[in-house]
């Protein structure tokens, strides 16, 4: 009995000893969706309110959603209504959207916050130089253009 | 002639020879398998219900008067409420210059609404299982069109011209595995776009220089490249740019035309345009334009039957007044005059027997629910060209019915064959000459 006695102490020992884990970690950073994992078409109300709350940074009302739902339901190509629903949001002297000064003093700066708010994702660097590139080819065309694009995209009609 | 130049002469000889067939008249290289009778169809669907009765059959007398002939008096209690409308716009009453088909039928499926338009625009019979939130398990005429004729054509030459923006646009394109929205029409519900909240919607100064729009198209075309989706996982049907291009200067005219007052009341009716009459002209609006190769437009006002039998005759009148409006500027558009085959017919009938709601002229309400035989029963009538459709014929028999709607128009552009036996119905052929 005395043996058994020993040995339950001794296991408990052992069992309750301390074990140094190593543990690894990276600093925190925000991690953005890629385009690759946006496989969720988003519903017509969907597009349409989503859209009205990254331009206007505030939640639709229901009365402009009814109105822009019956234009977007009238009419079968889709693309020809949001072209025109997101051309006038962004041509609202109150739409949210970065200065064109902005774009000249650093267009790398407001291509990523528009992506980032619009795709939710960072721009790749070919997308960066791209961008760039075609800002510089069109010195009178910006943010309005670029926002208009991506909105009317279809990488923003996913999530 | 040396051995080279032999041997090219006579390659593009041979070439020639084997493609000769193939050339036609009209310079188009490849023809639908078929000949073309005409080169525009307009489908209008006299729809709502309408029953034999009241339409052919004048039993409360002749309430179509542009459309078929006779004076036969109205009954006083119908007369006393009916609408003031304008003088006819054409110099005879439409069955004196096509063919009419007294007798056809909605023969099979439940007759409601949503079944009836299936089977038009499909044409194929439906059952209880059709699913009223999906598009339609059949092609639909304008897939068969945009799929089967050839030259294979942009969406700007089919149009579907709804009466609303619930449901019917539903019926634009198809589920099957081998159609679907890319050979779907533009479907447009008028009514609803260019009129209150909507209108505001649209803006009326979406116009993009022209070196503007291609460069955003450059840098959209790039952004969507970096974005891989399939056309079938992609809601809708697509325009080219250059149609999109002409749909939204079409858009900002009907807009811009519509804000400042020009569509109140444009063809004077003296009580005013109901949406029947607002969904015509705007069908119109869009031949005017585009003079699509196809178009399909419903009216809708007729089902007030249900609880008014005076007003249905009211609107069956004034769906009349606008079919016989359609033809005229039909026949006053250059490109479509003389070259455009337009067929009549509503999508279902209504029962024999009232239901319990009385009018003010204490006429009891009609519905569509039994499926009995006089539901069934409806009316076709085939305008054409001289030469083409035969003029002042009416068939009294029971001959036609509505699935031979969709044959008869792939007929008459020349792409049946192609549509491989999809089509249980068989081509009107007693309208022709």
């Amino acid at each position: 009995m005395r043996k058994w006695t020993i040995l339950c102490i001794v296991l408990l020992a052992v069992s309750c000893k301390d074990v140094e884990l190593n543990q690894y970690e990276i600093e925190p950073v925000n991690v953005n969706t890629s385009s690759a994992e946006k496989t969720q078409r988003k519903s017509d109300l969907q597009l349409i309110s989503i859209m009205y709350s990254d331009v206007y940074g505030k939640a639709i009302s229901q009365t402009e959603l009814q109105r822009l739902s019956d234009a977007y339901n009238s009419f079968g190509d889709k693309q020809v209504v949001i072209d025109r629903i997101t051309w006038g949001y962004l041509n609202d002297s109150r739409a949210d959207l970065p200065l064109d000064s902005e774009l000249i003093a650093n267009p790398d700066a407001v291509i990523r916050t528009l992506y980032e708010r619009y795709f939710s994702r960072v721009p790749g660097e070919m997308e960066l130089w791209y961008y760039k590139d075609w800002l510089m080819e069109n010195p009178d065309l910006g943010v309005l253009h670029l926002a208009f694009v991506l909105l009317t995209s279809e990488e923003y009609k996913y999530y | 002639m040396n051995r080279r130049e032999f041997i090219r002469k006579s390659a593009i000889g041979s070439l020639g020879i084997a493609a000769a067939p193939y050339i036609l008249p009209s310079g188009r290289l490849f023809a639908a398998t078929g000949a073309r009778k005409v080169n525009h169809v307009v489908f209008c669907l006299f729809a709502g219900g309408v029953r034999n009765w009241e339409s052919v059959q004048k039993a409360e007398g002749n309430l179509m008067p542009n459309i078929l002939s006779g004076n036969e008096a109205i009954s006083n209690d119908i007369a006393g409420s009916m609408s003031g409308l304008p003088s006819s716009p054409l110099s005879a009453p439409m069955q004196t210059m096509g063919t009419l088909f007294k007798e056809f039928r909605f023969s099979s499926g439940p007759t409601g609404h949503y079944n009836g338009h299936t089977t038009a625009i499909t044409g194929q019979h439906t059952n209880t299982s059709l699913n009223l939130r999906a598009n339609p398990e059949w092609p639909t005429i304008f897939e068969l069109y945009r799929k089967h004729n050839s030259p294979s054509q942009a969406a700007t030459n089919a149009w579907w011209v709804s009466h609303s923006n619930n449901l019917y646009p539903l019926l634009n394109y198809s589920s099957h595995p081998s159609y679907g929205p890319q050979y779907g029409a533009n479907q447009i519900a008028p009514t609803q776009l260019f009129s209150g909240a909507a209108l505001n919607a649209l803006g009326s100064n979406y116009a993009l220089d022209p070196d503007v729009a291609e460069e955003l198209e450059r840098l959209r075309h790039f952004t969507d490249a970096q974005f891989d989706v399939s056309f079938n996982e992609a809601a809708g049907l697509e325009n080219t740019v250059e149609g999109r291009d002409q749909i939204q200067a079409f858009i900002n005219k009907m807009v811009s035309e519509a804000s400042s007052g020009q569509h109140n009341n444009p063809w004077s009716i003296p009580s005013g345009m109901n949406g029947d009459m607002y969904n015509m002209f705007y069908a119109e609006k869009v031949i005017e334009e585009f003079k699509p190769e196809l178009l399909v437009v419903n009216m809708f006002g007729v089902d007030v039957a249900h609880t008014n039998f005076t007003e249905y005759c009211n609107n069956l009148r004034r769906a009349d007044w606008a079919v016989a409006h359609l033809w005229n500027t039909i026949q006053n558009t250059p490109g479509m005059a003389n070259d455009t085959l337009l067929i009549v017919a509503p999508e279902i009938g209504r029962n024999a027997n009232p239901n319990t709601i009385s009018d003010a002229n204490g006429r009891f309400a009609l519905d569509h629910t039994t499926n009995d035989a006089v539901s069934r029963e409806i009316f076709c009538l085939m305008m054409g060209p001289s030469g083409v459709v035969q003029a002042g014929q009416s068939i009294n028999q029971v001959a036609g019915e509505s699935i031979d709607i969709v044959p008869t128009i792939a007929d008459a552009l020349g792409f049946l064959p192609d549509t491989n036996g999809i089509l249980p119905g068989r081509v009107l052929q007693e309208a022709y000459v």
